[in-house]
């Protein structure tokens, strides 16, 4: 994990995370952070639809919060915390939800390219069955946040057992058990269909 | 001698995520040599591994490519200085609706040591897009349908229920498709079909429920499929529908929403 440029440096606009440090610059910050960002979210909303919102709502808070970062941790440790809180009350607030869908989602929304295939290009050589990863969707979807959340951000470009740790702010242990927890539900929902892909 | 199978078992989770001591790991790696059992225990941990990292892969390029920042006027912005223009743009779709009302606050949105800055540049950030002077185009909505009384619905008008959304092209094996999948589900509760034709296309007396469009995306469907939406509006399921993706995509969804449905109202 190399500490990004805007984890110690810099300034321009800004704020000091301490007294003495060098103020942040957050519009750098944000556009540095930003993919990653994007992947925590992917990793922690359950409607992956909101990915979007919810990275921009994070910076937003952010960004209002910015004098309360205390630089205890990597600017991105401490964004990306911010991203799986507004996250997981996203879900939480289904109302909420649908109306932000319906002032944001009809009107503002649009594919890039004029398509967002759930089932396609993904996996162009088809190895994995539709039905399969339907289920591992599912099986995941399943998961109460706790086991789903760090099993994903497994996935997550470069983050690492002890990032996702600090990022949760729960010992690297339990994060180890929940995900292996996490694994062995998975294990057991898809064995019929494991089982089957082996089978061939 | 190897250690035994509960050995194995009790290291499992330490080599998965691992921890193991590189000797551990050896010994683990011998029993499994040896073991069918074991080795198709562990097979399976790296299997689910794989199609969780699939599964991610799947979620990170649908929500990359799902969503393009919306450039337009916000009242903050107008008097950001410009070098903070461009990330408010990205924020623009985000405020003022969508943050929380206790820790909302329109009017602080631009810090105060932002707004006591002399502006070197006022410019409003509309003017950052390409055409400055054009109001922005205005936006297409990603589903509008009119019903044969001449009643428009939105997404929400579906919202609680799995909404098959099949797009019907000239060809007749996606409409006989879409029949048949409603002839067969069409009892289902909590799941609605709803047909609409290409452009162009002309349905004869169709047995299943149609509208029209009304210059919308369909939700990016294109002549030709379905796509499956789920009770709270997100896209669930996509495919081509002149083949067995519906009815397979049809049970998944049912079988992931009948305890659900329907959520609200
Ligand atoms: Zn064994």
């Amino acid at each position: 994990m190399n500490p990004s440029a805007t984890d110690s440096v810099l300034n321009k606009s800004g704020w000091a995370p301490r007294a003495g440090d060098a103020p942040i610059d957050f519009d750098l910050a944000a556009r540095e952070h930003r993919p990653f960002l994007m992947q925590v979210a992917v990793a922690t909303t359950r409607n992956v639809d909101d990915a979007e919102d919810v990275v921009q709502e994070a910076l937003v808070r952010a960004y209002k919060g910015l004098p309360n970062f205390r630089g205890d941790c990597p600017l991105r440790v401490w964004l990306a915390r911010i991203v799986v809180r507004v996250s997981i009350n996203h879900h939480r607030s289904f109302v909420r939800r649908v109306k932000r869908w319906v002032l944001f989602g009809d009107l503002e929304r649009e594919d890039s390219d004029g398509r967002a295939a759930a089932f396609d290009a993904a996996d162009p050589a088809g190895k994995v069955e539709l039905e399969t990863l339907l289920d591992v969707g599912r099986g995941i979807e399943a998961l109460p946040d706790e086991f789903r959340v760090p099993l994903l951000m497994l996935a997550v470009d470069g983050l690492t057992i002890p990032e996702i740790a600090r990022i949760l702010e729960i010992p690297e242990g339990t994060v180890k058990s929940r995900i292996f927890y996490g694994r062995k539900r998975l294990k057991k929902r898809l064995m019929p269909s494991l089982a089957a892909r082996s089978e061939r | 001698m190897t250690k035994s199978c509960q050995w194995v078992e009790s290291r499992l989770e330490s080599y998965v995520s691992e921890s193991l001591s590189p000797a551990e790991r050896g010994e683990l790696d011998r029993h499994a040599a040896d073991c069918a059992a074991c080795r198709s225990e562990l097979a399976a941990f790296a299997e689910v591994d794989a199609l969780v990292a699939e599964h991610f892969r799947r979620r990170l390029s649908r929500a990359s490519r799902s969503v393009r920042p919306v450039v337009r006027p916000l009242r903050p912005v107008g008097v950001a200085a410009a070098s903070l223009a461009a990330v408010w743009i990205g924020y623009a779709a985000l405020a003022p609706d969508a943050v929380d009302p206790d820790t909302a606050d329109k009017d602080t949105a631009v810090p105060d040591v932002e707004r006591a800055k002399p502006d070197p540049d006022p410019e409003p950030a509309i003017a950052l897009s390409e055409a400055p002077l054009q109001p922005p185009p205005a936006p297409v909505a990603r589903f509008r349908v009119q019903d044969s009384a001449g009643y428009f619905h939105s997404l929400e008008d579906f919202s609680g229920s799995v909404l098959v959304l099949g797009v019907v092209d000239g060809n007749a094996a996606t409409a006989a498709a879409f029949e048949a999948s409603y002839a067969r589900y069409a009892g289902e509760s909590g799941l609605r079909f709803l047909a609409v034709p290409a452009d162009g296309v002309d349905l004869d007396a169709p047995r299943f429920p149609t509208m029209a469009n009304r210059a919308s995306t369909l939700l990016e469907t294109d002549p030709g499929e379905f796509t499956i939406i789920s009770p709270d509006g997100a896209v669930h399921a996509r495919g081509t529908l002149d083949n067995g993706d519906l009815a397979a995509a049809i049970d998944a969804s049912l079988r992931l929403w009948r305890d659900r449905v329907p959520v609200t109202r």
